[in-house]
């Protein structure tokens, strides 16, 4: 999950950890008011500074904010960059990508069989 | 029929409601440009917080379906993404009111213009805390209306529809609204019919009007009066609990103990029923539940609802069917696909497509230890989907037990719908079988129930229908497994002598089902013959 990313716009602190993650959305209609709500909620629950980017587009939404996540109307196929620094930032990282994972994986095929 | 008012629009919520019409004001969207005492920075972020305070209180007397959605707007409400530039805007002059506004109005503006119509009805939202926000600010009171009445208007506000007292009745009429809004999701949990997307016409506060929430339909004026749909449904209130209580438990005339479950879409229904005037839920369909994707990922919501029913029934047994897509019911979001009659449908579609049914085995497996569970699964054909059910049901406990978490195996039946199936009960590792008698009246004829062009064909198909369960019934029967029925002929009194003759004994049909086949089934021997005198 670690990734080589520049991170330009915040300068660098030996001290503070830095985690990535990539994601995709692959549920059919995307982050709403409910996901929204448990998603923003897990962010808050961590002291780092968590941000999400939707496709690459180089905007930074504060990850702990329900209006800018719900107003990035995030969709089916979107794919979520989620950075966070900090303490604690990788087991945010973890743990905000396994909650949209979990949320959204309906689309996996039956790995076992009887 | 003179002065008829017929206006089409889109069901939002089914069933019948029948009051005078309430025509509610257009929103007062405009922000008083009036200076009040007191900095308009310190006014505003007051203001914000009796409208978070007002929300808490009304969540903390909603169900948990309602208060998810309070919370939704307490989260917005809580964020300085939502004050900081209304501030910003009072720094450079704006009033507190028109700051607010102007801030809310650029947001709305962001979901109102999406295609995705469930971006769209969050704008409702948007707007519902626009205004309460503003009101906190006049001092002014949240508005309500009479009960009964039929709401009409362009959207109503979630918090509106929450704050309201359904008690008595009354229905919602809009002209604009959504199916995927928040107060659709709550009608259609509560019971309140709904229709949306009406056509324009002259509506007048006091008019009688009659919601068809099923056809989607509002009549008014005369037409709502003669509508003989109206005495058709009324027929379908609920009995009153003192009565059934009375007559439980129920025997044949000949003295044979027969058991009447009920069949139910959502908890909300439980509040009609008694547990001790019935012998437990027969059917709960969960696929009903889920409004929205994310209900479908929710464990801990469907957690609280399996075990709020299994607390309700106590003793009693709670059927509860696993998620049963397909055809007609898409999973939300999705289209409806009416070629999947005969293909990935309820138990096939949840096993191509296994996280929602392992979220929802998660969910019934912490819930068991409530109550007396049982787990349906729907539109079985072959052995293997019941073991791989079996398997994952297994693989979820693992994972449950080795974090700890309390659960417990419930036994899991076979709903009787597919004929392949109903000929081959020994061949199941089913702990139960309960026959599905509608979509089995669909198989056996051949006729899809969506396609008016075979509707005809369905008087024949029910005579086939109970010769088929004559002849499958002793096949089931021999396997010494529990066996019910719950389809749309379980709750027909006029087919209730051939069911009682076929060997059935316990029966699951719609609440409102009840009271006539009761009456039916005690004056019948167990045989299916009339009792003498």
């Amino acid at each position: 999950m670690n990734d080589q990313r520049p991170m330009a716009d915040r300068p660098h602190d030996a001290a503070s950890a830095i985690a990535f993650a990539t994601v995709e959305v692959t549920h059919d209609i995307g982050l709403h008011a409910r996901p929204s709500v448990v998603f923003t909620r897990l962010a808050k629950s961590f002291p780092c500074a968590i941000g999400v980017e939707v496709n690459g587009d180089g905007v930074w939404l504060n990850g702990k904010s329900i209006v800018k996540i719900m107003g990035a109307r995030i969709r089916k196929g979107f794919v979520l960059s989620i950075r966070a620094e900090g303490a604690a930032a990788p087991e945010a990282v973890a743990a905000l990508r396994t909650l949209v994972e979990r949320n959204f994986d309906e689309e996996k095929s039956h790995a076992r069989s009887a | 029929m003179p002065e008829a008012l017929r206006l089409k629009g889109q069901g939002a919520s089914p069933g019948m409601a029948r009051g005078p019409a309430y025509v509610m004001a257009p929103e007062d969207g405009r922000a008083r440009g009036v200076r009040a005492n007191g900095s308009d920075a310190a006014r505003l972020a007051e203001a914000v917080d009796r409208a978070v305070e007002a929300l808490r209180e009304l969540a903390g007397r909603s169900d948990l379906e309602s208060a998810a959605i309070l919370e939704f707007q307490i989260e917005m409400l809580r964020d300085p993404a939502l004050l900081e530039p209304s501030l910003e805007r009072i720094q450079r002059g704006a009033e507190a009111g028109a700051a607010w506004a102007a801030t809310m109005d650029a947001y709305v503006a962001s979901f109102e213009d999406a295609e995705d119509e469930h971006i769209r009805a969050r704008g409702a939202d948007m707007r519902d805390i626009r205004q309460q926000v503003l009101r906190a600010l006049h001092g002014e009171r949240p508005p309500d209306f009479p009960q009964g009445s039929i709401l009409v208007g362009r959207d109503i506000a979630p918090s509106l529809f929450l704050s309201h007292d359904w008690s008595r009745g009354g229905g919602i009429a809009l002209f604009g609204g959504s199916v995927a809004s928040h107060v659709a999701t709550l009608a259609r949990s509560r019971g309140v019919p709904m229709v949306v997307a009406m056509s324009g016409a002259e509506i007048e506060t006091g008019m009688e009007l009659v919601v068809d929430g099923d056809d989607g339909v509002v009549a008014g004026g005369r037409a709502a009066c003669a509508s003989e749909l109206v005495d058709d449904r009324a027929s379908s209130l609920p009995v009153p609990d003192g009565r059934q209580a009375d007559e439980i438990p129920l025997h044949t005339a000949d003295g044979i103990r027969l058991t009447l479950q009920a069949n139910i879409d959502h908890p909300s229904e439980l509040r009609h029923l008694s547990p001790s005037g019935i012998d437990g839920i027969g059917l709960f369909r969960t696929e009903y539940l889920m409004g929205a994707p994310a209900d479908l990922a929710d464990e801990e919501r469907q957690v609280e609802i399996y075990a709020e029913t299994l607390a309700w029934a106590g003793d009693r047994p709670v059927t509860i069917r696993l998620l049963d897509f397909g055809a007609d019911k898409p999973p939300p979001g999705e289209a409806t696909d009416p070629s999947s009659f005969l293909g990935l449908r309820g138990i096939r579609l949840l096993l191509a497509r296994p996280g929602m049914l392992r979220t929802q085995v998660r969910a019934l497996l912490r819930a068991a230890p409530v109550g007396r569970l049982r787990v349906l699964l729907p539109m079985v054909t072959a052995p293997s989907e019941v073991e791989q059910t079996r398997a994952v049901f297994a693989e979820e406990a693992a994972r449950l037990s080795a974090r700890g978490v309390t659960h417990a195996m419930p036994p899991l039946g076979l709903m009787v719908e597919v004929p392949a199936a109903a000929l081959m009960p020994e061949t199941f590792k089913a702990e139960f079988f309960s026959f599905g008698t509608n979509d089995l009246a669909q198989y056996l004829s051949a006729s899809a129930r969506d396609n008016a062009a075979v509707s005809p064909l369905y008087p024949a198909a029910r005579a086939a229908v109970l010769r088929f369960l004559e002849m499958t019934m002793p096949l089931v029967a021999a396997t010494g497994r529990p066996v019910g029925i719950c389809g749309d002929l379980a709750g027909d009194p006029a087919a209730l002598p051939a069911l009682l003759s076929c060997g059935f004994r316990d029966f699951s049909m719609a609440p409102r089902r009840m009271t006539l086949a009761r009456a039916a089934l005690s004056r019948l021997n167990a045989d299916g013959s009339e009792a003498r005198g």
